[in-house]
């Protein structure tokens, strides 16, 4: 999982037995034509969650007609109309032999929203993307990750991981996701991350202290764990609001400091300023009405 | 015509004669405005001179300027400390806050205190590194402002900036203690009890310039709490254990730890004080 396929027109052949499953590459050999091939002794591979774009003539070709090739939750195109956004072989989109022999249901469709419960049962979580589609959301316990260096805050929906498909090599992406419950202003977004070190935090968006929250993801960078600019981003993470504020000091508590405040000379000067020109003011009218005496 | 030039005449003579005497009454105006303004500033000195606080014959008098029974009153402080002085055989002077005004410092020094506990607020200014002691004047347009214009006293609140309609409070300075005090203290041990009071050493400075041996303070904010804790500690170690400064400062810290609050921790100035016992203290009285 998560590796780059480097080999051009991927013929599987002879793993009667042995399961070869792919996930979250992208097939893309135009000019081997089919993404991969299966041969007729081939059975039990698992296509899931890929980019199959680009093969003129079978995104996916399954010659053993004895079995059916699970190719659910794979991305093959934006063609199509209608329910058959996204099918394969509709609108220009990758294709296969036999839609008998490869199960292809679901695809995905950009823009669908994809939802799972939490992992600490809070609800469903929905999750979207700005391009590409969002597949498999599932959630994760938090117990099953790393302690070391992560941050001292609560994980109230737990963490998820999904995946990003049908996407430009190096995307950037932005996903929405709804929570089961609005978390307060100053949430974090933090997940396990082992080639970036640890515990990191991922960019956020939507901030505004309802249930739906916005991050960003980078294919091949920040917040991709297969960390190659594949067109495809798993990400897993979570969603962390804020420490609970600390409580009001008692007064007792409260320091017996207080502050200097800078001292405003001209307002202490302004009345005597005022009196000053008042006298100045009085003494003109008396000389001008002495001289017109005069 | 030669009418006319007698009348002429007659009246030249007569306003010369008018114009003698109006001098007359100018100078004598002018002569006694000067003696007057003599008798005037002869009288405000005479009058200062004759108000101006002395040093009391009575030794081992102590003083606890409770500046902050305005905000957080402590009787329990009060009284312990109190005994603990009286116990040592000081007389004790209390002023509680409504007391403790701006000339109320000004005449601190020639009162003739050996110990003065200033459980007081104290203003922070970080961005001159200068601290003040609040005053229970609240500030008015006309008092005071040759002392503000030239930065002896300060403006003092309890927040920044301050909320509206919550008043400004006259502070007194370093500079205040060093210009505006009149007298000297008398080997004075102070014990600052607010925050920040050595936060920068120019209060304690200016103390020790106006006689004071030693300024004992925390550096830092503290609570009100914490300090009468550590006050009422000291005051044994120093008072009634005869302890040098040094070391009662460093029993009280061992034995209260700094502020859970602040962190702030309670030390001196100058560090040759730290030597100094109340018997020194009362010693230096008697022979001083």
């Amino acid at each position: 999982m998560g590796e780059e396929l480097n080999t051009y027109g991927n013929t599987i052949e002879n793993n009667v037995g042995a399961a070869a499953i792919f996930s979250w590459h992208s097939i893309s050999f135009e000019a081997y034509a089919r993404g991969v091939y299966f041969d007729v002794n081939s059975q039990d591979n698992h296509v899931n969650n890929n980019n199959i774009v680009g093969n003129s003539v079978y995104g996916l070709q399954n010659a053993n007609i004895a079995t059916t090739l699970n190719a659910e939750n794979n991305y093959w195109g934006s063609g199509g109309v209608g329910t058959n956004k996204g099918k394969p072989g509709e609108g220009g989109n990758n294709g296969v032999n036999s839609n008998i022999h490869v199960d292809y249901t679901p695809w995905l469709v950009p823009g669908t929203e994809q939802e799972t419960g939490t992992a600490t049962g809070t609800g469903t979580a929905k999750f979207n993307s700005d391009t590409g589609a969002v597949s498999d959301p599932t959630p994760i316990g938090e117990a099953t990750l790393p302690t070391a260096g992560k941050p001292a805050r609560n994980f109230p929906h737990g963490f998820f991981s999904f995946y990003i498909t049908g996407i430009t090599p190096n995307a950037i992406v932005t996903v929405t996701i709804s929570l089961p419950s609005a978390v307060p202003v100053g949430t974090q977004y933090w997940k396990y991350h082992a080639s970036e070190g640890g515990w990191i935090q991922i960019p956020m968006g939507s901030d505004n202290g309802d249930n739906i929250i916005t991050i960003t993801l980078v294919d091949g960078g920040l917040g991709d764990d297969d960390g190659t600019a594949n067109g495809v981003i798993l990400d897993q993470g979570g969603p962390a609001p804020p420490p609970p504020a600390p409580a009001p000091t008692a007064p007792t508590a409260r320091g017996v400091g207080g502050y200097i405040v800078p001292v405003n000379k001209l307002a202490i000067l302004a009345p005597y300023l005022a009196l000053v020109g008042l006298v100045g003011v009085v003494v003109s009218v008396v000389a001008v009405r002495k001289k017109r005496k005069n | 015509m030669c009418v006319k030039t007698k009348r002429k005449h007659v009246g030249t003579k007569a306003q010369i004669i008018a114009m003698k005497e109006r001098e007359k009454r100018i100078a004598t105006t002018v002569f006694l405005a000067f003696i007057l303004i003599i008798a005037a500033v002869s009288g405000y000195y005479t009058y200062t001179f004759l108000n101006q606080p002395r040093n009391p014959a009575s030794p081992f008098k102590a003083a606890i300027v409770d500046h902050l029974s305005l905000t957080f009153p402590n009787q329990t402080f009060r009284e312990t400390a109190t005994n603990i002085l009286k116990q040592a055989g000081y007389m004790v002077d209390y002023y509680p806050g409504e007391k403790v005004t701006v000339d109320f410092y000004r005449n601190l020094p020639a009162c003739g205190y050996k110990i003065v506990i200033l459980r007081v607020h104290c203003g922070i200014d970080p961005s001159r590194q200068s601290i003040a002691f609040f005053t229970s004047e609240v500030f008015r347009q006309s008092r005071y402002v040759d002392e503000l214009l030239t930065d002896h006293l300060e403006w003092t609140a309890y927040d920044y900036p301050p909320p509206a309609g919550e008043p400004l409070y006259f502070g007194i300075n370093s500079l205040f203690v060093k210009d505006s005090m009149k007298g000297r203290f008398s080997e004075t041990t102070i014990i600052m009890m607010g925050c920040y009071g050595l936060e920068y050493p120019s209060m304690a400075k200016a103390f020790i310039q106006k006689g004071a041996k030693a300024y004992i303070s925390w550096k830092g904010s503290v609570t009100a709490d914490h300090t009468d804790k550590a006050t009422i500690n000291l005051l044994k170690h120093l008072i009634l254990e005869k302890q040098a400064v040094g070391q009662a400062v460093e029993n009280t810290m061992r034995e209260v730890g700094e502020d859970p609050a602040y962190k702030s921790t309670l030390t001196y100035y100058l560090p040759e004080a730290g030597e100094q016992t109340a018997q020194d203290i009362m010693r230096n009285h008697k022979t001083g």
